[in-house]
C-alpha cells in the first residue's frame, strides 16, 4: 500500500506553504486513495444532501456522483439480476401505503407521475419552479384498477400491471428526457371519505440521477426503486437530527 | 484450538487462532485450499503491514463469535444505517492513515463486517459538513476551476440560506 501512496502524486495537499523557499510538507488525502467501490459504499451511507456536499469537494467525486455507479451499487435488487425496480413493485408498495390511509374510503382516482428539475434549489423553493412535469393519465375508478386489488395484480410481459398496459402506454411515457438530474416521484390518490374530496400524496425527492438518454419510463423505474429503498429506512432517518429530519418532514409526503 | 501464523508485508510473524483468522474470507479460502494445515508455515499477507494486521486481528478476536454476515450483498442490515456499536466506535478512533489502512486491509482480506464499520465511520465523518469542511477533514484538493465553482455556488444557493 505504501507504494501506491507514493505513486499518487496528484492527490496530495500542500499544508505548509508559509515559507515556500524552505520545506514544503505534503499530506496525502487518504480518502482518495481508496478504490472506487469503497467510495461508493461510503457514499451509499449518506443522504442525498450529504452526497451533494461530497460531490462539491473535487472533480473526482463530482464525476463519480454524476455517473450512475452509485445507483447501480446501492440499489441493485435482492432477488433479481436486473437493476430496475419494476414499476409494478412500485405501484404495489404505493398502493399498500395508500390503502393504509384510506381504509373504508373509496378511492376515486389514482395518478402517478414523474417530475424532473435541473437544479435542487428549484425544489426547495417550489414557488419558483420552472418544471418539466410529465404525469401519467388518471387510471380510473378503483373497480377498474387491477392493481388496486392484490389478487388481480399481475405483471404483464413488459412489467406493467395486466389490463393497464394500454392506459399506461401513452406517448409521453416513452419520450426521452433531455435534461434534469433531480426528480420527484409522486403518487397521488384522490378519494371521497365523506362529502369532501381529499387528496393523498406520497412523494419523494431524488437527486443525483442522470436521466439523460433515458425514456420517462426508464427514469421512473429507477426513481421508483430509489424511493422505496429510502422509505424502508425511514425509521432510521427520522431518528437523525438536523437536515435529514427537516428534509423528510417537509418532503416525505403524507399530506392531506 | 489450532493456531496459524500470518506474515505481514514488513515480515512480522503473528500467531492467531484459526477461528479468529477465518473471519477473513480470503484466509478461510486459503486454508481450505491447502486442507486446513498451515501450522508450520506462515500465510503471507503482502498488502498489510504489522501495525494494521494487529488491529485487524484485534477486531477479529472481538468479533470471533459474531454470526456470519448475510450472503446477500444487498442485505438491509449492511445498508444505510450508519449506526456503529460502541466497541467498534472506540476501535475506529485512530488517525486517518490507520483508518484507511484498516479499510483497505478489510477489503483485501475480505472481512465485510469490518469493511462496513470502516466505511460507516468515514460516512459519519462526512455527515453534516460543508464541502469545504470535508476537504479540510480529508485533505482533498479543490480542483474546480473558478467557473465551475461559480456554477456549484449557484446550484447550491438553497443550502447556504
Amino acid at each position: 500500500m505504501s507504494e501506491d501512496i507514493n505513486a499518487i502524486s496528484t492527490i496530495v495537499t500542500r499544508i505548509d506553504t508559509q515559507n515556500e523557499n524552505k520545506t514544503i510538507q505534503l499530506q496525502p488525502s487518504w480518502i482518495l486513495m481508496l478504490p472506487t467501490e469503497i467510495h461508493l459504499q461510503i457514499l451509499s451511507y449518506l443522504t442525498v444532501i450529504h452526497q451533494n456536499s461530497v460531490s462539491n469537494t473535487c472533480q473526482y467525486f463530482k464525476n463519480l456522483l454524476a455517473s450512475n455507479a452509485l445507483l447501480k451499487t446501492r440499489y441493485s435488487l435482492h432477488h433479481s439480476t436486473e437493476l430496475k425496480y419494476n414499476i409494478h413493485d412500485f405501484l404495489t408498495d404505493a398502493i399498500t401505503m395508500i390503502k393504509s390511509r384510506a381504509t373504508n374510503q373509496t378511492a376515486t382516482s389514482f395518478t402517478i407521475g414523474l417530475k424532473t428539475w435541473g437544479l435542487l434549489r428549484d425544489v426547495i423553493r417550489p414557488k419558483s419552479l420552472n418544471t418539466e412535469i410529465i404525469s401519467m393519465p388518471q387510471i380510473g375508478l378503483e373497480s377498474e384498477c387491477a392493481f388496486l386489488n392484490e389478487q388481480a395484480s399481475l405483471v404483464g410481459p413488459d412489467g406493467l400491471p395486466i389490463g393497464q398496459e394500454e392506459l399506461l402506454k401513452n406517448a409521453e411515457f416513452y419520450q426521452p428526457i433531455d435534461r434534469g438530474t433531480f426528480a420527484e416521484v409522486y403518487v397521488n390518490s384522490v378519494w371521497r371519505p365523506t362529502d369532501a374530496i381529499r387528496r393523498f400524496y406520497w412523494q419523494q425527492l431524488l437527486y443525483g440521477i442522470n436521466f439523460q438518454g433515458m425514456t420517462v419510463r426508464e427514469a421512473f423505474e429507477l426513481c421508483a426503486h430509489f424511493i422505496i429503498q429510502r422509505d424502508r429506512n425511514l425509521a432510521h432517518l427520522m431518528s437523525d437530527p438536523g437536515e435529514e429530519r427537516k428534509y423528510y418532514f417537509e418532503f416525505y409526503g403524507l399530506r392531506e | 484450538m489450532s493456531t496459524i501464523k500470518l506474515l505481514s508485508s514488513d515480515n512480522a510473524e503473528l500467531a492467531v487462532d484459526k477461528e479468529v483468522a477465518e473471519r477473513s474470507i480470503l484466509i478461510k479460502n486459503m486454508l481450505e485450499d491447502v486442507g486446513g494445515d498451515m501450522s508450520d508455515q506462515a500465510i503471507p499477507i503482502p498488502n498489510v503491514n504489522e501495525a494494521v494486521l494487529r488491529k485487524v486481528i484485534e477486531w477479529c478476536e472481538h468479533h470471533k463469535s459474531d454470526p456470519p454476515p448475510p450472503a446477500d450483498e444487498d442485505s438491509d442490515s449492511r445498508k444505510k444505517s450508519t449506526d456503529i456499536e460502541e466497541w467498534d466506535q472506540k476501535f475506529m478512533q485512530v488517525d486517518q492513515e490507520m483508518l484507511f489502512e484498516i479499510i483497505l486491509a478489510a477489503n483485501y482480506l475480505d472481512i465485510k463486517p469490518l469493511l462496513d464499520v470502516g466505511c460507516k465511520t468515514v460516512a459519519n465523518m462526512i455527515k453534516g459538513k460543508s464541502p469545504e469542511e470535508i476537504r479540510k477533514t480529508f485533505n482533498i484538493q479543490n480542483d474546480f476551476t473558478p467557473e465551475e465553482e461559480d456554477q456549484i455556488r449557484r446550484e447550491n444557493e438553497w443550502a447556504e440560506e
